[in-house]
């Protein structure tokens, strides 16, 4: 029975199990890590490639490429990004593996050492390739231009990325004792975050049990582009560049709204059985975002030395917590259909920017509000996850 | 006590539902509904708690889930077969979150005869499926419910909390609180012999007949 099944196809032969293992590698976790992370990879590529003009790209990172090479704090800046990617990776491959219905995953630990880590290390090359396609052009410009140092740089910090890690997933496969350590940093990160703000937290502690990278990046990414409108350009302060900067602070926001309405709707889904009205839970996703929001609010009200009226940021602030509330109906409305939900969040783009242009700001923050408020109250009850 | 009327659930895009019962009137009482794998025992109940949309109306006490949502969720209790909560949360967080939202009792007796007050102060990602299972019990009999529904409340349940369920039920039941419940495993004599069955087959809902 079993040789008719391999001389059939429908089961592997012993010797081709390294490439059936791998196969399957393909589809748990490079297939599914770029799925997941659709949104947050579309958003980068926008950022780097379609926001400038055609004819202008192959220059505009060319200049990228220079200024990193030459500003050791760009440089810095650049790698400590990397590190932010790699990180992300690697708690994608450690939740994937201890997630409850990864467990066949361990019977990778039955092979012998170095087919483990071959496997390994082509899993990481292939779910870190964004980060070395761009490091190919950098590395080659460096060689271009006899900066052969950094180039070498560049070199072996990506190789430590990669070996790094494989390393955590051997470890994480074959349950070492290093694995162990990490948790216990994790824990008491974890504890040291642990906000108990009751059912009105839930999301917040969420996002920061389980999407504690995703966060920090857009946090990171939010500073850096009001930095340079605030900070770097405070002297001249240009209110339509500040104005694009801003909008791109809302989109990377909308990834963390999608986060929380997945959440919402599978390990809160529990929470539909209870006596709770759908604008009690309006106002959770409200409280949520004005939350997240702050830290963006502060930077604004510290580094603005008069740029911008108060009230119109405080204005601003309370726009973007209405239109990720927006955004947040639209889920429900697109029943979590990524590829929908990044289309009207880029339609909600484009309308804002130019209604901020005009003066009816107040009456745009009210009709934000009232659409998402008819949107949110059709879908709600309706919404079935598929 | 129970009425279901133009029920009918679908999933995605098909137009053919996977249930579909006309009118059916349940009066108070423990039901035991039977059906095959993939009969929509699951996808009754959870239509029942107002989990998953579906077509037609649901009334408990005349309350009905379309017009009075929340005063209907106030009556209706639900435990899942394989429940799943915040992995973040502690057991004692969710008691506190349900206790707020569905007020009325608590089940003092049934949080000591199951042993959970012994781990709900850890996180739920440190649970096992007993455990949690147990929670989900508990959970499931807050407040002051006219109808508890319990989808294989056996599963995973060691024999001593299967007793304690089971008189639980009973005890409840005697108070006047209705149980509908899906189980593969059998109840002991003492809940069969007071238990109605009910039959989920060729997508709609009829009494058992033996």
């Amino acid at each position: 029975m079993y040789h008719q099944l391999v001389a059939t196809g429908k089961i592997a032969a012993a010797g081709n199990n390294m490439k059936t293992t791998a196969s399957i590698l393909l589809k748990v976790w490079v297939k599914q890590f770029y799925i997941i992370n659709t949104g947050f990879l579309l958003f980068v590529f926008f950022f780097f490639f379609g926001m400038v003009n055609g004819g202008q790209l192959i220059s505009y990172h060319i200049s990228l490429i220079q200024a990193m090479l030459t500003s050791p704090v760009f440089f810095y800046v650049v790698l400590f990004a990397w590190l932010c990617y790699n990180i992300k990776c690697m708690l994608f491959f450690t939740n994937s593996i201890k997630a409850q219905d990864s467990n066949y995953i361990y019977a990778l630990a039955t092979l012998q050492t170095t087919k483990q880590w071959k496997l390994y290390l082509f899993v990481v090359t292939l779910v870190y390739m964004p980060v070395l396609m761009y490091s190919f052009f950098i590395i080659t410009l460096a060689i271009q231009q006899s900066m052969f140092g950094k180039a070498a740089l560049v070199v072996t910090y990506q190789l430590l990325m990669i070996v790094t890690a494989a390393y955590v997933l051997s470890a994480t496969v074959n349950k070492k004792k290093a694995i162990s350590t990490i948790e216990k940093i994790t824990t008491a990160i974890n504890s040291a975050f642990k906000i108990n703000f009751g059912y009105n937290g839930f999301l917040i502690g969420y996002i920061l049990d389980a999407k504690k990278m995703a966060f920090v990046m857009v946090k990171v990414f939010s500073i850096l582009m009001l930095s340079i409108s605030f900070v770097i350009n405070g002297d001249h302060f240009d209110e339509d560049l500040f104005g694009i900067f801003y909008l791109l602070v809302f989109v990377a926001h909308a990834t963390l709204v999608f986060y929380v309405v997945e959440f919402s709707e599978t390990q809160l889904q529990f929470s539909r059985n209870l006596p709770v009205p759908w604008y009690k839970v309006a106002a959770m996703y409200c409280f949520t975002f004005s939350i997240f929001l702050l830290p963006e609010l502060a930077f604004m009200l510290v580094n603005n030395h008069g740029n911008l009226p108060v009230s119109a940021i405080l204005l601003l602030y309370l726009t973007t917590v209405a239109t990720l509330f927006l955004c947040t109906a639209y889920l429900y409305g697109c029943e979590l259909n990524m590829e929908s939900y990044l289309f009207l969040v880029f339609i909600t783009f484009i309308m804002i920017f130019f209604l901020q242009k005009t003066e009816l700001k107040l009456l745009t923050l009210s009709g934000i509000v009232l659409c998402a408020t008819v949107v949110f109250k059709s879908y709600y009850h309706s919404f079935e996850r598929e | 006590m129970l009425t279901i009327k133009n029920f009918q659930k679908k999933y995605g895009t098909s137009s053919e539902p996977v249930l579909f019962i006309d009118d059916y009137i349940l009066e108070k009482g423990i039901y035991w509904i039977k059906g095959s794998n993939g009969s929509g025992k699951t996808s009754l109940l959870k239509s029942i708690a107002g989990l998953i949309p579906f077509e037609g109306n649901i009334a408990v006490d005349g309350c009905d889930i379309n017009h009075n949502r929340r005063a209907y969720l106030q009556q209706v209790n639900y435990a899942e077969a394989e429940p799943q909560y915040p992995l973040f949360l502690s057991g004692k967080d969710l008691i506190d979150f349900y206790r707020s939202t569905k007020k009325g009792n608590f089940p003092d007796s049934l949080l000591g005869n199951l042993g959970v007050e012994k781990f709900m102060g850890q996180k739920t990602a440190t649970y096992s499926s007993g455990m949690l299972k147990k929670l989900s019990l508990v959970l499931a009999f807050i407040g002051n419910p006219t109808l508890v529904l319990l989808d294989e409340p056996l599963i995973a349940l060691d024999v001593a909390a299967v007793e304690v369920l089971q008189s639980a039920i009973r005890q409840y039941n005697q108070a006047g609180v209705s149980f509908i419940i899906t189980s593969h495993q059998l109840f002991n004599n003492e809940l069969i012999s007071c238990t109605t069955n009910l039959l989920l087959q060729e997508k709609s809902l009829q009494q058992e007949t033996i």
